[in-house]
């Protein structure tokens, strides 16, 4: 500090005055002014001292030993320095806080001929105007040193020891404690304190503490500049106790959702700078809750996804590995955290999944990507998705689908392959049966025509020759032939039924009936058949296919109710759906049921009943083309009924 | 030249049987008789008919040897001195694909030989009387 303008000291350190000066002098100057002699003998106070030293009357201290006329001064530094000028002979200047007047002096010593001289001014004002400065500096420091430990992701517990401590030493509290709020039971937990503990409990119900709900209402800050008196407070005596004058509580978090509070405790007033610094510490540590809420959750989402996920910046190092990913590279997650990608993604097959952070990363884009990883003889998914500072990962385990695909594909292969053969095949047999179907159109037909030819001209131009059961052979021989001729044209019939391509049109099945039933009594106007049609019977199918399948059912029950007296043929549709032909003709023994639907099978002899026995072969030829099915009802006598099914559009599409 | 009818058959049977529904009908034209496809088409188109002219009517049967009878009708039609000659394809197949290559080719009839010998001669009886004796044939002097 520097010397008072008034009083410069010279070169020699002496004083200008050698002598006490003129009291005029003295008294008009503004310092107060002292002089003590060899044996520390007040011998001269001025009038300004007086007023800075609070003395009432001069005489009452003149000619004191200085420390008992002032004796708040003994051991201060007072004490030490005026010593110090004596002893030494030189000027000593110092600043001190006067007990005796509570105000800051800055003093200046000076040696003299016979003791010692003593300048002195209040510099309260300027000394407490550093101090509030300083103070301002030092919170603000302990405020950003708080924030940077909560950027350098300092642990929650970390920084609130941080926190009660800079409280201590920066705020200068008595003690300063955090608590923590557990909403679920209602209860605040002392965290850490440092200092005195005011309470002695460490969990108390919220209801209790009684600061927690002046916090609440306070809109999340209570300050009390007298605790001790302050009626918001139930323990007024504790505080007491403990010297505690004031106090600064925030409530870290909101008042709608508390995480808990923190408060220091004064000995003195608190300053005006200390309620926004604790608030500051507050909102720090609540916002390192927050985010430590938030990480959680999101850790705790992608801990439960299937997928292994990590995140990388777009420098590529790690930012975030979730279980399941550390796994893949068998590493504790933090093992991961903060290394470049580029040490571990060096499996084959890999390099695409670097080129895909790059890219995804570079132009914004998500996108997956498929490959197999033999090194961990997986086939894996992995799709990218862009963020602002990188890339988010996700990575599946496709094994189990992927294997599926080839098995599928391979079986489609195969399967097609197979279609292939049998088609090839299929065409052959076509070829095959074309050709036969040729063969026995024409060369069975031949010779037939020959034995008939031939035995009718033996008949015309030797029947001379012959006698009557010769003749009789010849009728015999001939009537084979047209009867085999019969056989063949049957049996091209069926084989044209299964190589015919079918058509699948809408047909009015009750129409189509009556049509062929008409044409049966043109062709037999001798018999007498009662034909009922169900009206508006509809199916979808091939319409000549379905006319043949009607002409030999209908033409069967026309035939077997021959013997009939009053023969009827009904035509419908049952409760199941199924279409039916029933006569009440000569029927059949359902144990040859079975035998019915086969090429060639009759049930009757040609002497009952003539025919080929090709007919309900072609009819279940024909339902069974169409995807259809038929079944046969029947008794000995008691007539015959036959049941067929054929799909519907819809079903025909399938 | 004296007209006659051509009966392409490779079946000795048909072929005796056919003369006879001819006789037993009473038509007598001359009835030349040629054994496969091949030697049809020597006939018809390379001219060695020993002086004879085109015939009048043919009589073909589809399942020939070396020249099928479809084959050998499409170069019947195709060649301007045989297209317009009367032919009926008489044959054991009642395929319906011989039937309309048949009409395609151009055939004047589709007859199928009946196995019954009295439906052959009444079917031999109506071709003979039909394409004949009732049919004006086209203007074309070989046929005369």
């Amino acid at each position: 500090m520097r010397m008072n303008q008034h009083v410069e000291p010279s070169s020699s350190g002496q004083l200008p005055l050698s002598e006490p000066a003129p009291q005029g002098v003295l008294e008009r100057i503004t310092d107060g002014f002292l002089a003590f002699d060899a044996n520390w003998k007040l011998t001269y106070i001025n009038g300004r001292a007086l007023t800075l030293l609070d003395v009432e009357h001069r005489n009452s201290v003149l000619g004191l030993p200085w420390l008992e006329a002032f004796p708040k001064a003994r051991g201060t530094a007072f004490e030490r320095n005026y010593a110090l000028a004596m002893r030494e002979q030189r000027p000593v200047n110092f600043v001190e806080f006067s007990r005796t007047s509570n105000v800051w002096f800055e003093v200046n010593a000076y040696p003299s001929t016979d003791g010692i001289s003593v300048f002195f001014r209040d510099i309260t004002a300027r000394v407490e105007a550093d101090q509030a400065l300083k103070r301002t500096h030092s919170l603000q420091d302990a405020q950003l040193e708080l924030a940077r430990m909560a950027i350098a992701d300092f642990t929650v517990e970390e920084i609130e020891r941080r926190a009660v401590g800079l409280a201590r030493t920066a705020l200068g509290a008595r003690s300063a404690e955090v608590w923590s709020f557990d909403p679920r039971t209602d209860i605040f937990h002392r965290v850490v304190y440092d200092g005195l503990a005011v309470s002695n409990n460490d969990n108390e119900p919220a209801d209790r503490l009684s600061f927690s709900r002046q916090l609440v209402e306070g809109g999340g800050v209570l300050t009390s500049d007298d605790v001790g008196n302050d009626p918001r407070f139930s323990r007024r005596d504790e505080f007491a106790k403990l010297g505690v004058v004031s106090c600064v509580a925030s409530i870290i978090g909101s008042v709608e959702r508390p995480y808990g509070l923190i408060v220091a405790f004064f000995v003195a007033k608190f300053h005006d700078g200390d309620v926004e610094c604790i608030e500051s510490f507050a909102t720090t540590i609540a916002q390192v809750l927050a985010n430590n809420e938030a990480t959680r959750r999101l850790s705790g989402i992608l801990e439960s996804i299937q997928d292994a996920f990590t995140a990388v910046d777009g420098d590529l190092h790690v930012t975030f590995v979730n279980k399941r990913m550390a796994h893949f590279y068998g590493l504790q997650a933090d093992q991961l955290i903060g290394r470049s990608a580029l040490e571990f993604l060096t499996n084959p097959g890999e390099d695409r999944v670097v080129e895909a952070i790059r890219t995804s990363f570079r132009d914004n884009r998500a996108q997956t990507i498929e490959y197999y990883s033999p090194a961990f003889n997986v086939w894996v998914e992995t799709r990218f998705f862009p963020w602002e500072n990188g890339v988010a990962i996700y990575v599946r385990d496709v094994t189990a689908r992927k294997n599926m695909e080839l098995e599928i594909r391979d079986l489609n292969i195969d399967l097609e392959r197979r279609v292939a053969e049998r088609t090839r095949q299929l065409e052959v047999a076509n070829k095959e049966l074309e050709s036969f179907a040729y063969s026995v159109s024409h060369d069975l037909r031949a010779p037939l025509r020959a034995i008939d030819g031939f035995s009718q001209v033996i008949e015309e131009d030797y029947s001379d020759r012959l006698d009557d059961s010769g003749r009789g052979y010849l009728v015999r021989v001939r009537r084979a032939a047209k009867r085999m001729a019969q056989l063949i044209d049957a049996l091209l019939d069926l084989a044209k039924i299964a190589r015919r391509a079918l058509v699948r049109e809408p047909i009015n099945m009750s129409a189509l009936a009556s049509a062929v039933a008409a044409e049966f009594a043109e062709t037999y106007p001798e018999r007498k058949v009662s034909v009922q049609v169900e009206d508006g019977l509809m199916s979808f199918g091939d319409p000549t296919l379905l006319r043949t399948l009607f002409e030999n059912l209908i033409g069967n029950a026309w035939k077997f109710t021959r013997r009939t007296a009053e023969a009827e043929i009904a035509i419908g549709r049952n409760e199941a759906g199924e279409f039916f032909v029933r006569d009440n003709g000569a029927g059949f023994d359902m144990a040859y049921a079975d035998k019915l639907f086969g090429a060639f099978q009759r049930l009757h002899s040609d002497d009952e009943y003539e025919g080929t026995g090709i007919g309900l072969a072609t009819v279940a030829r024909v339902v069974h083309r169409h995807g259809g099915m038929i079944r046969a009802q029947g008794e000995s006598n008691r007539g015959a009924a036959f049941y067929f099914t054929l799909p519907t559009e819809a079903q025909s599409q399938l | 030249m004296k007209p006659y009818i051509l009966l392409i058959e490779d079946s000795d049977d048909d072929v005796e049987l056919t003369r006879r529904a001819f006789s037993k009908n009473h038509i007598i034209n001359e009835v030349v008789v040629l054994r496969d496809g091949a030697a049809a088409a020597e006939f018809l188109f390379d001219t060695k008919r020993e002086g004879r002219g085109l015939p009048q009517f043919i009589l073909l049967d589809l399942k020939l040897p070396k020249i099928s009878g479809l084959e050998l009708l499409e170069r019947i039609r195709r060649d301007e001195r045989t297209a317009l000659i009367p032919t009926v394809i008489l044959t054991s197949s009642k395929q319906e694909e011989d039937r309309l290559a048949g009409y395609r080719l151009g055939v004047n009839s589709y007859v199928r030989k009946p196995v019954d010998f009295n439906e052959f001669v009444e079917a031999v009886r109506q071709l003979g009387l039909y394409w004949i004796v009732l049919n004006e044939p086209p203007p074309n002097s070989e046929l005369e």
